[in-house]
């Protein structure tokens, strides 16, 4: 269309590089910011409670840790609170921080629907459903299971449910090879009825101990979290986690729909179900490890967008970043807001992610544009 | 066998579309040389839309075939076809407000996953130049207007199959309904474009719904009806005055143009 817009032309062409260097940098300078948020978060997450280390004193240990600097002898006590329980509780953190905003930025994206959430595929509410038949039933059904093995059966059970019932979301939506996304937001919805109503039977049916101890899971909550524990999760929280940081491209080529996604070359149906198993595996073993722990995977990727705008490529790492930052904070307040006590941390973040997120919907936009 | 093999350039051969027990399209051979445009013609409901997704590879047709340069679309590489050929939709949704210019990157995406590389660029500023929306390049595709989204996916199909190299294989555009929202101007714009495009040897097949554009910018007009094809050849032998009564139900005079020589339809 020459003709009609000739002149715009050169003017054009330097613009559009201009355009797409000046997001490039932006997009650079945010990601080192969310970085150096990051590892601030951590230093504070690691170094502050009833004992407090300095971040010297927590530079030092590590060096000491992998055989490097001598310095100093360290303070037994502070020895002990840094490597036993506040870095793996902050490894849990970041880890489950980070998976839950990536796998909410994946969602959207492949649900094209700005209000997805990881829950949406039923992998919570299965996990939950799971978590309070081991709480309810476990002792009943195997009174004769060692200490050390029905520690386990909680965080093995919710994760075998969460993945239970996405697998059951994703069957039913599947016809002859084609995952139809709009039919799986139906049969999640769905799916997550069914499974609130048997939580809520098994509430019903829990003496008070149960059900308190159900009700605190159901809440979220980072706290008792041991090496033990975590490592063998670690690479489940990982690398699904890394491997959706890959989908960048085809997720933006599948905001145009998924035919023009098709034209481009992406293949839709692959990108589909890897999205959704590696969320499924991420969140599976988050919520196992920490309960449920909502609006991390809603907000954290809007607030993303709203800076840096929904260029997936973008959004995911930075998403990353930031919900790991986020977690970190939410739980520093969590474990020390109502000392000697705990706060469960789903109570923090919903409480400033409600709101949040009310705001996001009533402050002026652009049409169309969450 | 011989009869049966396919030519170069895109290829239907014999294709059948049965949906739910419908047939939506009956035994259509259409092909698409580089270097032509051609029109799709027909009413509602004839199938337009469903042969212009068989030939671009993207509903496998339930008989017959669909070659590449003889090579059937549904055994070849999803990527390096989509480096061949590109599709302009009927409509184009987008759930995030993607900036103009990153919309039309997207249409780099089949030549190479990795970071925005300096051709990529190239042919995004060229294709943004060419259909007019250069100056909107940092805004919110979500805040434009009908037309300027259609002109904006119009650049995104451009860039896809941007002519790298003289001696690269043909390239093959396919447009449904891709005078859409356009205003007069910009409708002769966009057949001006596709002619462009082909005198640079890329295919170009587009359905359209006006006979007059047909006419003035197609080398040949292939005319569906319930699904079958009933013509198919230069634009003078096609639209008639028959055609016209028969096909479409609308009485026409077909009078000349007086600068091209070429049919105008004029229903009376």
């Amino acid at each position: 269309m020459t003709s009609i817009s000739g002149t715009v032309g050169a003017f054009g062409a330097s613009r559009a590089r201009s355009v797409h260097e000046r997001g490039r940098q932006r997009a650079r300078h945010a990601q080192v910011l969310l970085l150096v948020g990051l590892v601030l978060s951590l230093v504070l997450a690691v170094g502050h409670g009833a004992v407090s280390i300095a971040a010297e004193a927590q530079l030092r240990m590590l060096l000491q840790a992998i055989g490097l600097g001598a310095g100093a002898a360290v303070d037994p006590l502070q020895h002990t609170v840094f490597f036993a329980i506040r870095l793996p509780r902050a490894l849990l953190a970041v880890l489950v921080g980070g998976a839950l905003a990536v796998c909410g930025a994946s969602l959207q994206g492949l649900f094209r629907n700005p209000l997805a959430d990881p829950g949406l595929i039923g992998v919570s509410t299965g996990a939950a459903l799971a978590a309070a038949f081991a709480i309810v039933l476990g002792g009943t059904l195997a009174p004769a299971l060692a200490l050390s093995l029905s520690a386990w059966l909680l965080p093995l059970a919710a994760f075998v449910g969460g993945l239970g019932a996405t697998a059951l979301v994703f069957i039913i939506a599947s016809r002859s090879g084609i995952c139809d996304v709009p039919t799986m937001l139906l049969a999640g919805v769905a799916v997550n009825a069914i499974a609130g109503a048997a939580i809520g039977l098994l509430v019903f049916l829990s003496d008070d101990a149960q059900l308190r101890e159900l009700s605190f899971w159901m809440l979220g909550s980072l706290s008792g979290i041991t090496w033990t524990r975590l490592l063998p999760a670690l690479p489940l929280l990982l690398v699904p986690t890394v491997l959706l940081l890959r989908l960048g491209h085809p997720l933006n080529a599948l905001l145009l729909g998924e035919q023009d996604a098709g034209h481009l070359g992406v293949r839709v149906e692959r990108v589909k179900r890897s999205a959704i198993l590696l969320v499924s595996l991420a969140v599976g073993a988050a919520v196992a490890l920490t309960g449920v722990i909502g609006f991390v995977g809603l907000v954290v990727p809007h607030l993303v967008r709203l800076l840096l705008g929904p260029d997936h490529r973008v959004l995911l790492p930075a998403s990353a970043l930031a919900g790991a930052a986020l977690l970190l904070l939410a739980d520093v307040l969590a474990r020390t807001l109502v000392l000697p006590a705990e706060l469960p941390i789903g109570i923090l973040t919903s409480c400033v992610g409600g709101p949040f997120f009310l705001w996001l919907l009533c402050r002026p936009r652009e049409p169309g544009r969450l | 066998m011989l009869a049966e093999m396919h030519a170069g350039g895109l290829d239907a051969r014999q294709v059948g579309v049965t949906r739910k027990g419908r047939v939506v399209l009956r035994d259509v051979s259409l092909s698409l040389g580089a270097g032509e445009v051609v029109a799709v013609i027909g009413p509602n409901g004839a199938g337009k839309s469903t042969l212009l997704q068989a030939m671009a590879g993207t509903l496998a047709p339930s008989s017959g075939s669909v070659c590449l340069d003889g090579v059937p679309l549904g055994s070849m590489d999803r990527r390096i076809l989509a480096q061949r050929r590109a599709v302009l939709p009927q409509t184009a949704e987008l759930a995030f407000g993607f900036s103009v210019l990153d919309v039309v990157l997207l249409g780099r995406a089949p030549h190479g996953e990795g970071a925005v590389g300096s051709r990529d660029l190239q042919h995004v500023e060229a294709a943004l130049a060419q259909t007019g929306v250069a100056h909107l390049a940092a805004r919110s595709y979500l805040a434009l207007s009908g037309g300027e989204r259609q002109r904006v996916q119009l650049a995104r199909v451009l860039a896809q199959i941007w002519p790298d190299q003289e001696d690269d294989p043909p390239r093959y555009l396919l447009l449904d309904e891709p005078t859409n929202n356009l205003d007069l101007a910009h409708q002769h714009a966009l057949m001006r474009t596709a002619r462009d495009f082909a005198a640079r040897g890329v295919g170009v097949l587009a359905i359209l719904h006006d006979p007059n554009l047909a006419a003035r910018y197609a080398d040949r007009v292939a005319v569906l009806k319930e699904g079958a094809l009933c013509c198919d050849g230069p634009p003078d032998a096609v639209l008639t005055e028959h055609l016209m009564g028969e096909t479409f139900g609308v009485e026409s005079l077909i009078l000349r143009h007086p600068d091209t020589g070429r049919p105008l339809v004029v229903p009376v």
